[in-house]
C-alpha cells in the first residue's frame, strides 16, 4: 500500500439537526465503482489470491477513508461484482467488509455484470441477509440520502441496454433544497469510454436532469466527464493500460446547485504500469534495468513491458538474465518480446563457433530470420532457433548465458 | 597407458593368486587353451579399472570364484605419463581400492576409483556405471569381435577431438553433435520418437489440460446458458403471474360477469314473454287470411261463371261463317282437280315423242361410227392371223438352244478325240533336201515336214521307195472305235433335228430364233392395243356392235321412211323439251293449289270441331259452378263473408300491436347469444386465470428451486475462471508447440550441415584406416557413415559391398581393421590406449590371419596389442611378447 497524508478524523454522530435547505456543513460522499469482487486472476499463478483479496481489502480502505473524511456515505456505481453468478462466499465478503462500518451508508446500484434480475445476484444477496447498512437501488426510484439530499439510481436490469436509463432523472421529483445526486453505470454518449456494455448516458444528463452530482461507474480510469459528471474509476486496479492505481472520489457539495468539489483518493495497493522500451544494444540494457529498479514500492508493481528493436544474441541473452531478476523483485513481470528482433553480430556468431557445423547452421538461422521472402512465424522461428542454439553453445562450454 | 601386469584372486577360475607379468610395449599374446581364464582375466582388468570398489553389480558377483567365500581380488599394473601405478582392488568382501604411484600410495578407496578415472581421461555418468571411453572402443572383449565398433557418447568425444586436432580447420563436428544430443534430449521430453507429444511430456500435458479445460469450459457455459435461461422465464413467469393475479383485474372480470348475468337472465325473459305474443298474433293472422281466402274464392267462382257464359255466346257466334267458307273452298279444289288431269295427258303424249326422237338420234350417231368400227376389227384380225401362223411356224420348228449346243459340244469331242489319237500315234520327221522327191501319202513334202502317223503312211521317195508307216494296230482300232461311236450320237442327234448336217441343224436354229423374235413383236403389237379382254374377245365385241348397227338401221329402213337428219331430230327434240317444261310448272302449280285449298278445308273442320268441344266444357264447367253458388244466393254470400273478414282484420292489428309494443322492449337473439357467450367467456377466464396463477406458482417455486441450486455454487465466477484458465492454457499449448518447432527447426538445420561436413568429418579416420585396411584388402576403401559407422566395403571398382553382406569372416576382419585405425587414430594425437582383442579373428582363413598379423603388428608399432588366444598354433606366427598366466 501507497503512502499517503494521515485520514481526517470526522465524527459522524456529530450530525446536528437543521432546518430543511439549511446546510450546516457541506455535504460529502465517496463515489466509487467497478469492484468487479471474484474477478479471475489465474493468469498470475500463485498471485491470484493476492490481487483477489487485495481487491477486498480496498473496501475496508474506503471505509475508513469516508470514516475520516466525514463521508456518511459511499456511492458504489455499479459493478460491485464481476460477474452476475458468484460463489456464496464471493457473494458475501464484500457484504461483511461493509457491515464492519456501521456508521456508513452503503449505495450499490447493479451494473453490466452484476446486473440485477429475479433470483439473480441481488436476490441472492438479499435472502442471505443483508447488512442494515447496505442499501440496493435496483428500481429506478429516488431514494433520501438524509435530509438534504436525495439519490436518484438507474441500476441496469440487462447487461445491455439500448436506452438511457438516466433519462427518468430529468423528471423525477426531489424536495426544494435538496441536493440531487445521480448513480447510474454506462457508457457516456459522444465519449468513448470504451465501456463494455452498450449502456447510452447523455452526456448533458447532469445538467438535464438538474443534478448536484452525476456520479458514474463503467470506466475503471476516474475521469471527469463535466463540471458534475465523474467516472470515479476502479478503487484497486486490475488492468494494464488502465488506471494504474486505484483510488475513489470524495465528493463535498457545499449546496443545492454549488460546483462539486472533487478529490481523487488513492485506495490501491497495487499499481499496474504498462511501459514500452526501444531496444537498440547492449547499452541500453543498463539504462532498462536502473529505470527499472527505481520505480517506487516494486513489490506491489505489477508491470508489463513491450521491449522493441533489435539486439544482437549477446545482448538479447544478457537481457533474459535481466528480466529474470526483476521478475523476482517486482510482485509481476510481464515482458512481451514479440516486437523485439534479433540482429546476430559477427561476434555472437563467432560465439557460436568460429567455423564448422554450428557456425553453419547459425548463418543458415541468420538468413532464414532475415529473409523477406518468409512469413513472419517463419523468420520468428528461425531467430529464437539461433537464440537458442547460441544458449546451448554457450551452455556446453560452461559460460553464462 | 600401458599394461605391466594383473594378479587376481578369487577371481573365477582363480580361486588362488594368478598373475601375468611381462607385457611389452608393442604386441602381447596370451596363448592358452580354452577356460584356461583369458577372459577372466580381461574381464578382472575392466573391472579393477572401471568398477567402484564397492560397487555389487551383478557382473562383479559373477566373477567371484564359485565355493569359495573370498573377495575378488584384483591388482593390476600399468604406466602412464612416464609413471608406473597399481591400482589394486577387493571386491564383494572386504571392500577396499588402493592406488600406488612409483611405490607410494596416492589414493585409497573412493579417491582411489575417481582417481584412475581422472587419469584414464573417463568420468562416471553415474554411481553405477560409467562410460569408458576409447578402453570401451579398444577393448574387444570375447564374442564382439564381429561387432562393428559404436563409439560411447565419450569415445565419440575423444575420437572427435582427435579428428579436430587432425583437420586442423574447425569443423565442429563434436560441438554439433553434443548440441543434437541435448536438442534431441528436450524434444525428446515432447515428443516420442514418432513424433507425437509424448505422453506425460509438458506439450502432452498441456493439450491434454487444454482439452480438459475446454471440456470444463464448455459444460460450465452451457450450465451458465441454462442457468440464464432459467433466470430469464423465471422473470417472465413472474411478470405473468402478477399480471394474472393483479387484484384489480379479477374484480373487474367480476363484476363484468355479474352485470352480464343479469342481463342475459332479463333478456330470457323477455324473450319467453315475446315469443307467447308472438305465436297469438300469427294464429290471429292466419284466421284472417283464411277469411281473406274464403272470400276471394267466392269472388273468383263469380267472375268465373259470367265469363263461361260470355264465352259460349261468342263461340255461338262463330260457327257460321266458317260453314260459308268450306263450301267455298271445296269448290275451287274441284275447278283446279279438272285443270291438272289435262295437264297430265299431254305430259304423256310428250314423253312418248321425246324417246322416239331419242332412239333416232342413237341411231344416226352409231351409224356414223360403223367405219371406224369396221377399220379397228380389220387391224385386230390381221393381228389374230399374224400370230396363229408365226405359232404354227414355232410348233413345227424345234431347233432349240440345247440341241445347238449338244452339236458343239459334239464337235469338241470329236477334236479331243482326234487330238488324242495324233498325241498318241507315232510321229514321222523327214528333212527333204532341195530338189528331193519325198511325198507323205502323196503330198510333196519340201524342207522339214513332221507328221503323227494315226493311219498307215505311205512315204515314197523318188519314184523307187515307198515306206509305209502304220501306227499300232490296238490304237487305232480304239480311235476308231470312240470316232464311230461318236458319229452314231451325232447322227441321232440330226434326225431328232430333222437335219442333214450341222450346217443345217445350224440354218434351222437361225430360223428359228427369226420366229421367236416375230413372236416377241406381236406380244407387243398386242400390248400396246391394251385389249382388256384379248384380241378375239375384242373381235367378237367389235363384230356385234356392227351387227346391232346394221339391225338397227335395218329396222329403220323397214318402216318405208327415211331417216331424218340428224340436225332435224335435235331441233325436234329441243321443242319437246321446252313444251314438256312448261306444261310441267303448269302442273305443279295445279298440284300446289290442290293442296293448299284441302289444307285449308282440313283447318275450317278442325276450328268446327274444336268449337263444338269447347262449348260442351263450358257447359260441364257452369254447370258445377252454379251448383256452390247459385245466382239467387250470390249477393248475400259474398256480403256475410266480407263482414267475417273485417272482424278477423280487426282482431289481428290489436295482437300485432302487442308484439310490436314487447319487440321494442326486448333485445334481439343476437344481444342474447352475446350476452351468454360472454358470461361463459368470462366464467372461463375466471376460472383459467385462477388455474394459471396456481400453475404458475408451482412452476415459478419449481424454477427457483432449480435456479438455488444451479446459481448457488458461484457458476458465473468458475465459468469465467474456466475461460481465462481455457486461454492460458491455449496459449501455454501454442508456446510448447512453438517451442517444439523452434528446436526440430534448429535440429533439422544443425543435422543439415553436420551431413554437409561429413566428408570433411571422416578424412582422418579414413586416412588412418587406409592401411591397416590394405594390409589385408589392398586397394579396397571403407565407406564411412554417421557416427564412424561402416556403411560398406569397396574392394574392386568403385561399387561398395554393404557390410552386412559381406561373409562373417571379413566382417569381423573389417571391423577389427576399424578398431585398430581408431586406436592409432587416438595414440597419435597422444591418448596412449592399449588395444586388446579376446578371442578374435575365429573365422579368418590361414592367408587372411596372416594379413591380419601385419595389421595388428602395424598397430604394435605405436602403441600397445594385447591379444588373448585358444588357438597356439594358429597364432604362432603373430610374434610380439608370449604371455603366461602363473
Amino acid at each position: 500500500m501507497g503512502t499517503y497524508a494521515p485520514l481526517r478524523q470526522w465524527n459522524l454522530a456529530e450530525v446536528d439537526p437543521r432546518p430543511p435547505g439549511f446546510h450546516a456543513r457541506p455535504m460529502r460522499f465517496i463515489h466509487t465503482a467497478d469492484w468487479q469482487i471474484g474477478k479471475p486472476f489465474r493468469n498470475f499463478a500463485d498471485k491470484e489470491s493476492v490481487l483477489r483479496q487485495a481487491r477486498l481489502a480496498v473496501i475496508e480502505e474506503i471505509g475508513r477513508l469516508a470514516a475520516a473524511e466525514g463521508a456518511a456515505h459511499v456511492l458504489v456505481a455499479g459493478d460491485l461484482y464481476d460477474n452476475d453468478a458468484p460463489a456464496q462466499k464471493t457473494l458475501l465478503e464484500p457484504l461483511e467488509r461493509m457491515r464492519n462500518f456501521s456508521a456508513i451508508s452503503w449505495h450499490v446500484i447493479s451494473g453490466n455484470h452484476d446486473y440485477h434480475r429475479d433470483n439473480g445476484v441481488w436476490d441472492r444477496a438479499r435472502a442471505l441477509g443483508l447488512p442494515p447498512n447496505v442499501h440496493l437501488h435496483l428500481t429506478p426510484e429516488p431514494s433520501s440520502l438524509g435530509e438534504d439530499a436525495v439519490l436518484l439510481p438507474a441500476p441496469l436490469r440487462r447487461k445491455s441496454e439500448v436506452n438511457d436509463l438516466t433519462e427518468w432523472m430529468d423528471n423525477a421529483a426531489s424536495a426544494a433544497g435538496q441536493i440531487r445526486i445521480g448513480l447510474a453505470h454506462g457508457s457516456v454518449q459522444g465519449f468513448d469510454s470504451a465501456g463494455e456494455a452498450n449502456n447510452p448516458i447523455a452526456a448533458d444528463r447532469a445538467k438535464r436532469a438538474g443534478l448536484d452530482y452525476l456520479a458514474l461507474g463503467d470506466w475503471h480510469r476516474t475521469l471527469q466527464i463535466g463540471p458534475a459528471t465523474w467516472y470515479a474509476g476502479t478503487p484497486e486496479a486490475d488492468r494494464f493500460n488502465s488506471q494504474e492505481v486505484g483510488q475513489v472520489l470524495l465528493v463535498e457539495i457545499a449546496a443545492p446547485g454549488a460546483p462539486p468539489k472533487v478529490t481523487p483518493q488513492r485506495t490501491g495497493a497495487y499499481r499496474w504500469l504498462s511501459q514500452t522500451w526501444d531496444l537498440s544494444g547492449a547499452a541500453d540494457l543498463d539504462g532498462l534495468e536502473q529505470r527499472l529498479r527505481a520505480l517506487p514500492d516494486l513489490t506491489r508493481l505489477l508491470m508489463r513491458l513491450d521491449l522493441r528493436g533489435t539486439l544482437d544474441l549477446t545482448a538479447r541473452a544478457d537481457l533474459e538474465r535481466r528480466l529474470a531478476t526483476l521478475e523476482a523483485a517486482m510482485f509481476w513481470l510481464a515482458p512481451d518480446l514479440a516486437g523485439l528482433h534479433l540482429r546476430p553480430t559477427l561476434a555472437d556468431l563467432e560465439k557460436i563457433d568460429f567455423d564448422g557445423v554450428l557456425r553453419e547452421a547459425a548463418e543458415q538461422l541468420k538468413q532464414q530470420a532475415e529473409n523477406a521472402a518468409l512469413n513472419p512465424v517463419e523468420r520468428r522461428r528461425a531467430e529464437d532457433a539461433l537464440v537458442q542454439l547460441y544458449v546451448l553453445t554457450r551452455d556446453s562450454r560452461g559460460e553464462a548465458a | 597407458m600401458k599394461l605391466l601386469s594383473v594378479a587376481v584372486e578369487g577371481c573365477g577360475r582363480f580361486g588362488t593368486p594368478a598373475r601375468i607379468e611381462g607385457f611389452g610395449p608393442g604386441v602381447n599374446i596370451l596363448s592358452a587353451r580354452n577356460e584356461a581364464g583369458k577372459s577372466t582375466l580381461f574381464r578382472a582388468i575392466r573391472t579393477c579399472l572401471f568398477e567402484r570398489h564397492s560397487s555389487t553389480a551383478r557382473e562383479i558377483a559373477g566373477l567371484a570364484t564359485d565355493g569359495l567365500s573370498l573377495p575378488v581380488s584384483i591388482t593390476v599394473a600399468f604406466e602412464h605419463d612416464g609413471k608406473r601405478y597399481e591400482i589394486a582392488k577387493s571386491f564383494l568382501k572386504g571392500k577396499s581400492a588402493s592406488l600406488v604411484r612409483d611405490g607410494v600410495e596416492i589414493a585409497r578407496n573412493a579417491e582411489a576409483d575417481e582417481h584412475v578415472w581422472d587419469m584414464l581421461g573417463i568420468a562416471p555418468r553415474s554411481t553405477r556405471a560409467l562410460d569408458e571411453a576409447s578402453y570401451g572402443l579398444l577393448w574387444v572383449q570375447q564374442g564382439h569381435s564381429f561387432d562393428l565398433p559404436e563409439p560411447s557418447e565419450a569415445a565419440t568425444s575423444q575420437l572427435n577431438a582427435v579428428i579436430q586436432q587432425e583437420v586442423g580447420t574447425l569443423v565442429g563436428g563434436e560441438r554439433a553433435r553434443q548440441l543434437l544430443g541435448s536438442v534431441k534430449d528436450e524434444l525428446g521430453r515432447y515428443l516420442t520418437d514418432s513424433g507425437r507429444p509424448k505422453t506425460g511430456g509438458p506439450l502432452h500435458t498441456a493439450i491434454e489440460e487444454s482439452a480438459r479445460l475446454a471440456t470444463d469450459r464448455l459444460d460450465a457455459e452451457t450450465r451458465r446458458s441454462a442457468l440464464d435461461a432459467k433466470l430469464d422465464e423465471l422473470a417472465r413467469l413472474r411478470a405473468e403471474q402478477r399480471a394474472a393475479s393483479d387484484p384489480a383485474t379479477v374484480q373487474a372480470m367480476k363484476t363484468d360477469l355479474d352485470d352480464s348475468r343479469r342481463k342475459l337472465s332479463e333478456a330470457e325473459k323477455a324473450g319467453e314473454e315475446l315469443k307467447r305474443l308472438a305465436a297469438d298474433e300469427r294464429q290471429s293472422h292466419a284466421l284472417a287470411e283464411a277469411q281473406q281466402e274464403k272470400l276471394n274464392e267466392l269472388k273468383r267462382r263469380a267472375t268465373a261463371i259470367d265469363a263461361q257464359r260470355t264465352r259460349l255466346t261468342e263461340l255461338a257466334k262463330e260457327l257460321g261463317p266458317l260453314d260459308v267458307d268450306m263450301a267455298t273452298v271445296t269448290a275451287a279444289l274441284q275447278t283446279v282437280s279438272e285443270r291438272k288431269q289435262a295437264g297430265d295427258t299431254e305430259a304423256a303424249r310428250l314423253d312418248m315423242e321425246e324417246r322416239d326422237l331419242a332412239r333416232l338420234a342413237s341411231l344416226a350417231m352409231k351409224l356414223a361410227q360403223r367405219e371406224t368400227i369396221a377399220g379397228r376389227l380389220a387391224q385386230l384380225e390381221s393381228l389374230r392371223n399374224r400370230g396363229a401362223a408365226n405359232d404354227a411356224a414355232l410348233k413345227a420348228q424345234r431347233v432349240d438352244d440345247a440341241a445347238l449346243k449338244k452339236l458343239e459340244e459334239f464337235e469338241t469331242e470329236e477334236a479331243k478325240l482326234r487330238a488324242r489319237l495324233d498325241a498318241g500315234a507315232p510321229r514321222v520327221a523327214i528333212e527333204a533336201g532341195p530338189g528331193a522327191d519325198v511325198r507323205m501319202d502323196g503330198t510333196v513334202v519340201s524342207g522339214t515336214a513332221v507328221r503323227s502317223v494315226t493311219q498307215p503312211m505311205v512315204i515314197t521317195v523318188g519314184a523307187d521307195v515307198a515306206i509305209t508307216v502304220s501306227p499300232p494296230q490296238a490304237t487305232r482300232d480304239a480311235a476308231e472305235k470312240a470316232l464311230a461311236d461318236h458319229r452314231e450320237r451325232l447322227k441321232a442327234l440330226l434326225t431328232a433335228c430333222g437335219a442333214a448336217d450341222a450346217a443345217e441343224l445350224r440354218r434351222l436354229r437361225a430360223e428359228r430364233v427369226t420366229l421367236e423374235e416375230a413372236a416377241r413383236d406381236l406380244r407387243a403389237e398386242r400390248t400396246a392395243l391394251a385389249l382388256k379382254d384379248g384380241v378375239a374377245a375384242e373381235i367378237e365385241r367389235l363384230q356385234a356392235a356392227l351387227g346391232e348397227i346394221d339391225a338397227d338401221a335395218g329396222r329403220d329402213q323397214t318402216n318405208g321412211a327415211p331417216l331424218p337428219a340428224a340436225d332435224a331430230i335435235t331441233e325436234r327434240q329441243q321443242q319437246a323439251a321446252t313444251q314438256r317444261s312448261a306444261l310441267r310448272a303448269a302442273l305443279a302449280s295445279a298440284a300446289a293449289q290442290i293442296e293448299a285449298h284441302k289444307e285449308a278445308l282440313a283447318k275450317l273442320r278442325e276450328r268446327r270441331a274444336a268449337i263444338h268441344g269447347q262449348t260442351e266444357q263450358i257447359h260441364a264447367g257452369l254447370s258445377s259452378e252454379l251448383a256452390l253458388l247459385p245466382d239467387e244466393t250470390r249477393a248475400a254470400m259474398l256480403e256475410a263473408c266480407e263482414a267475417e273478414l273485417a272482424t278477423r282484420r280487426d282482431a289481428h292489428r290489436v295482437k300485432a300491436a302487442l308484439v310490436a309494443e314487447k319487440q321494442s322492449q326486448t333485445p334481439e337473439d343476437g344481444e342474447i347469444e352475446r350476452l351468454r357467450a360472454r358470461v361463459a367467456r368470462l366464467e372461463s377466464a375466471l376460472k383459467g386465470q385462477q388455474d394459471k396463477v396456481e400453475k404458475l406458482g408451482v412452476r415459478i417455486a419449481h424454477l427457483e428451486g432449480e435456479v438455488q441450486v444451479a446459481g448457488g455454487d458461484g457458476l458465473g465466477e468458475r465459468t469465467a475462471t474456466l475461460k481465462l484458465q481455457h486461454e492460458m492454457a491455449l496459449a501455454e499449448e501454442a508456446r510448447l508447440g512453438e517451442r517444439v518447432e523452434v528446436l526440430k527447426l534448429l535440429q533439422s538445420t544443425v543435422r543439415a550441415c553436420h551431413e554437409r561436413r561429413r566428408e570433411q568429418l571422416n578424412a582422418p579416420m579414413r586416412r588412418h584406416l587406409k592401411p591397416f585396411l590394405h594390409d589385408v584388402f589392398p586397394k579396397a576403401e571403407i565407406e564411412i557413415g554417421e557416427n564412424f559407422a561402416i556403411a560398406g566395403l569397396a574392394r574392386s571398382g568403385p561399387a561398395s559391398e554393404l557390410f552386412g553382406r559381406l561373409s562373417l569372416g571379413t566382417q569381423e576382419q573389417v571391423a577389427v581393421l576399424v578398431r585398430l585405425a581408431m586406436g592409432a587414430m587416438i595414440c597419435e594425437r597422444g591418448v596412449d590406449v592399449p588395444i586388446i582383442l579376446d578371442d578374435a579373428l575365429v573365422f579368418s582363413d590361414d592367408e587372411r590371419i596372416e594379413q591380419m598379423f601385419d595389421a595388428i603388428n602395424r598397430a604394435g608399432r605405436n602403441q600397445q596389442v594385447i591379444v588373448l588366444t585358444c588357438r597356439s598354433r594358429s597364432f604362432a606366427s603373430l610374434g610380439g611378447t608370449q604371455l603366461q598366466i602363473v
